[in-house]
């Protein structure tokens, strides 16, 4: 029998975790449920941060909390490239062409990364990686709080900027109808490599937080990425509120299930519990 | 002269859509291209924008050649569009779409707000709903109020009777008028008589050519309905 | 008798009404002109005749006989033939093979015969010298006159015609005119032919029929019908068009 103590305490940690997996998605909700381009390379670039921040660490001594600062504009400018560059060109040709390529730079991450990292495990770590918040009889990890505190910042920038701003209406109404934003004047193809951009930058950050969490491989990101496409249709196309709550959910899921079932059902349940949440899904906008 | 469309032949691949076409408009005045389905009229206020590519020939607007600039830098010239089957954004409410139309005219919003809701007064009692909830009449008010947010020197208005009910019908032109003391203002419409009664010229296009252009008070009903079928009568 | 007789024709499409209680005849050796803004039901009416659709109701007859209930092919083979208003050539043959197989097939000819009735409609329709260009690579004019080439190799009495002259110069626009004119007189041939450049229907049809939302609303000698106030209407918008001022 499980204590309640323990079972309380399993909760709090599955809804802080949750902020993980609401950050995995967050970056997706911008450029797939808000922009609709899909990206097949989305998990992939999240670990690609990940390595990279390592690599920062491993080498120049960096802290990965302030490779965030070096990583979130490059990737920034990387994603703005990629759209300009590579995505918007495959979709003119045909707008099939999008998953294919960006699947394509999914396996060229992949294998780089497996090239200059091996296979190895890895993780990244920060001074206080082992820490552990002590209140009242809980029990957290320090970094568990963290991601939840970032999701949530994330999420409530991203709402107000879509809400509230102008270049939030304007990535808003390119993705409704791109002909009548040029009649408003806007530069949809600017706008769409703007959205591709943030959704990198974002990714970045996921990506540090991620490997400060857990212990990441090159093809960790296929998981996330399915885990991902899954909580932002939970959540409903285009609501960063709705990405947030399914990520929690998911959190919860993940931790509970490796309460009660062991930690190798955890991503069993967590694969399942999408599932039966897409059959069953309402809209939080 | 405002707008000076001069001798344009617009293809759609092999396709010769538009012949020829020469047409200008003047400051604060109303001018009016008619004609009967398929003729080209939404072609060539699309190709005014820039939505559709023109071989030869010169658009030049306020004295500016804007043969190679994109839509959204001739809209930014102050050139705006309400296209043809209004295109508003059906998942932003009414206000968001008016605010997506000031995206170049931001220091004027809410002047130009004032000035929507005061035309417009359902749009302001709906303007937390999102626009696709709206009525087809109200849709087709947004999508005028949307362009008018720019406060454009010249005003494209493609087919915006249709499917509006004739009381509104009435009320909207009559609006148009109203708006033509402070901008130009091409339309382009199937509903003659509406079109009529506030335009100053008229242009007749028939299968992309125009094959009657005077004064409206200077036409006669068997001047247009030949022009529209291409016989004498 | 009239060479086709449609009765009291009637097609939805679920809760869409394309054609209305429709009843007209066409006579041997004439030439019927339709026409209607667009959606007013004019090529689901070909469809309907040539067998592609059937009927909700109503009948039509051919030299006496039903048709309504036939398949597109025995439609053909007893003498009906239609062009598109997209004009779909076999893209990778020849002119010459276009035809061909209308003749052979269509027109259920042998070998000899096809041969024979290919060169002799490549003349009148001025296609000879384009005959081995690959249909592909032809200009509007001769895709259209392609069409109509093919439409005659199966021999028809009645040749429905889906619009000619959209896009075309006007001196082509005569071309095609002085072609019908001669089909109707030369060789005889029923026509109904469906257009939007009414001064192309108005000056060769013997009788025009104007069609709206599935119903005929006029119908008679075209220099009468264009007056018609219903079919003022129908195109501007309102039949009163200036208020005397």
């Amino acid at each position: 029998m499980i204590s309640l103590h323990i079972l309380f305490n399993s909760i709090i940690m599955g809804l802080l975790l949750g902020g993980l997996y609401a950050l995995v998605g967050l970056g997706l909700s911008l450029s797939f449920g808000v922009m609709k381009i899909i990206n097949l390379a989305h998990g992939d670039l999240i670990i690609l941060s990940c390595y990279i921040a390592f690599a920062l660490q491993t080498l120049a001594g960096i802290d990965p909390i302030f490779s965030i600062i070096i990583l979130s504009p490059c990737f920034f400018l990387l994603g703005y490239a990629i759209q300009k560059l590579i995505i918007a060109r495959a979709f003119k040709i045909n707008p099939q062409t999008v998953p294919i390529i960006t699947f394509a730079i999914s396996i060229i991450l992949q294998n780089t990364c497996l090239l200059i990292w091996t296979p190895l495990s890895r993780g990244l770590l920060t001074y206080f990686s082992l820490y552990s918040l002590s209140i009242y009889s809980l029990n957290i990890p320090l970094i568990y709080l963290l991601d939840f505190i970032a999701a949530l910042a994330i999420m409530i920038v991203l709402k107000v900027m879509l809400k509230r701003s102008y270049l939030g209406v304007a990535i808003r109404a390119s993705s409704q109808d791109w002909i009548a934003s040029q009649l408003m004047g806007i530069n949809t193809d600017y706008i769409y490599a703007i959205a591709f951009a943030l959704s990198l930058a974002i990714s970045a950050i996921s990506g540090v937080f991620l490997g400060l969490t857990v212990p990441f491989t090159p093809t960790s990101g296929v998981a996330y990425l399915l885990i991902a496409f899954g909580i932002v249709l939970i959540g409903g196309l285009g609501s960063m509120l709705g990405c947030f709550l399914g990520g929690i959910t998911i959190g919860l899921i993940h931790v509970l299930s490796g309460l009660i079932l062991g930690t190798g059902w955890q991503l069993f349940c967590v694969c399942l519990s999408i599932i039966l949440l897409l059959l069953f899904k309402r809209e939080v906008k | 002269m405002i707008l000076n469309v001069n001798d344009i032949n617009v293809y759609y691949g092999s396709f010769h859509v538009l012949w020829n076409i020469s047409l200008s408009v003047n400051e604060c005045e109303i001018v009016a291209v008619l004609g009967p389905n398929g003729a080209g009229k939404t072609t060539l206020l699309n190709t005014i924008m820039g939505l559709v590519p023109n071989k030869d020939g010169l658009i030049k607007f306020k004295d500016k050649v804007i043969n190679n600039l994109k839509t959204f830098e001739r809209v930014s010239l102050g050139i705006s569009l309400v296209p043809e089957g209004k295109r508003i954004f059906p998942e932003l409410t009414v206000l968001e779409n008016l605010i997506a139309g000031s995206y170049i005219n931001r220091k004027e919003r809410g002047k130009m707000l004032e000035i929507v809701f005061t035309l417009f007064p359902i749009l302001n009692e709906r303007k937390n709903q999102l626009a696709s909830t709206l009525s087809g009449g109200e849709q087709q008010m947004l999508a005028i109020g949307r362009a008018l947010m720019m406060n454009p020197r010249l005003l494209l208005l493609d087919e915006i009777s249709a499917g509006l009910a004739p009381k509104i019908c009435e009320k909207v032109f009559g609006t148009i008028k109203k708006l033509a003391e402070d901008r130009s203002i091409l339309i382009v419409d199937q509903n003659v008589k509406n079109v009529l009664e506030i335009a100053d010229r008229i242009y007749v296009l028939r299968e992309g050519r125009i094959v009657l252009h005077n004064y409206a008070e200077s036409i006669t009903e068997e001047d247009i309905i030949e022009a529209f079928f291409g016989v004498t009568l | 008798m009239p060479l086709l007789h449609v009765k009291n024709l009637t097609k939805r499409f679920g809760g869409l009404v394309a054609i209305n209680n429709l009843t007209f005849h066409v006579e041997e050796e004439e030439i019927l002109g339709l026409m209607g803004p667009n959606g007013a039901g004019k090529t689901t009416l070909f469809n309907i005749i040539s067998g592609i659709y059937k009927p909700t109701s109503g009948t039509i007859e051919f030299q006496g006989v039903r048709i309504d209930n036939l398949p597109p092919e025995d439609i053909v083979r007893l003498g009906i033939a239609r062009t598109y208003q997209i004009p779909r050539p076999f893209s990778n043959l020849t002119v010459f093979e276009n035809l061909m197989v209308a003749a052979l097939h269509g027109g259920q000819l042998n070998r000899y015969e096809a041969q024979k009735e290919c060169e002799y409609i490549l003349e009148i329709t001025g296609l000879s010298d384009k005959r081995n260009m690959v249909a592909r690579d032809l200009a509007l004019i001769d895709l259209r006159k392609l069409e109509l080439a093919r439409a005659l190799c199966c021999r028809p009495k009645l040749l429905l015609i889906d619009e000619v002259a959209a896009g075309l110069a006007p001196n082509e626009i005569v071309n095609f005119q002085n072609l019908l004119k001669m089909l109707k007189e030369k060789m005889k041939k029923t026509i109904i032919i469906i257009e939007h450049v009414i001064s192309t229907l108005v000056k060769i049809s013997d009788r025009l029929i104007v069609l709206h939302e599935g119903k005929k609303i006029a119908e008679g000698k075209p220099i009468d019908v264009i007056r018609d106030v219903k079919v003022i209407e129908t195109y501007l918008g309102s039949s009163v068009i200036i208020e005397r001022r």
